[in-house]
């Protein structure tokens, strides 16, 4: 890595931390059920994702410092464990089930939607 | 507060690093969520908390990747591949982080 992709790289990743802070401490939806921000999070991350790939990252050094950098750390796979993990400890195998169930079709959504929207524009 | 926010951004950079030394989805989110496993059982002061889950461990795992991961399958066309490995993808780090807690406790 030279020195001005470590750059993209750090500033990625410090924009990803921040933003995840602030929507996992401030947003609040509630469209009459109960969508965790830890979710909400992913959900914009798959979405983000979508678009860069209909982007090419993998052909484009910059796009790909983006994902590593800011995609990698504004979404979070071990707090979508550790929700699942709760649930386990709780013995609430059902809820889990359909928890990630729910959360990988909708981050699949959300990334199709994503993909979708930046072929329209392209 | 301050100190604990630059703390934060250290132990993402730290993650960040890690994670694209690495290069492997599920090594990282098994490495990831056994020390995530065996953290969570310990009572940490809020600031280490925040150092440690939200800093570090959210950083070193990765949704996006996971998502990645998945739709280069999916894109291969085979939805039973698909559908098994993403089930064994989240049981088997359910499973670590479950050994992680209980190491930690039996330590303790």
């Amino acid at each position: 890595m030279d020195n001005k992709s470590i750059i993209i790289f750090l500033f990625g990743s410090t924009f990803g931390l921040i933003l995840r802070i602030f929507i996992q401490n401030n947003l609040k939806i509630n469209i009459g059920f109960n969508i965790q921000n830890t979710s909400i999070v992913n959900f914009i991350a798959s979405f983000f994702l979508g678009i860069l790939v209909a982007l090419d990252f993998i052909n484009n050094k910059i796009l790909f410092l983006f994902y590593s950098g800011f995609l990698g750390c504004f979404s979070t796979f071990s707090s979508f464990i550790y929700q699942l993990f709760l649930l386990f400890q709780k013995r609430k195998f059902i809820r889990l089930f359909f928890h990630y169930i729910e959360v990988i079709i909708i981050s699949f959504f959300c990334f199709y939607l994503g993909n979708y929207f930046m072929q329209l524009i392209k | 507060m301050k100190i604990n926010y630059i703390y934060i951004l250290l132990a993402c950079y730290a993650a960040t690093f890690l994670r694209v030394f690495l290069n492997n989805n599920l090594i990282v989110s098994l490495i990831g969520s056994l020390f995530l496993g065996f953290f969570i059982s310990k009572r940490l002061s809020l600031s280490k908390e925040k150092i440690i889950l939200s800093g570090f461990f959210s950083c070193f795992t990765s949704f996006s990747g996971f998502i990645y991961f998945l739709y280069k399958i999916l894109n291969q066309g085979d939805l039973m591949k698909f559908i098994i490995i993403f089930n064994f993808f989240i049981i088997i780090n359910l499973l670590t982080m479950y050994l992680g807690f209980w190491i930690s406790r039996k330590i303790t």
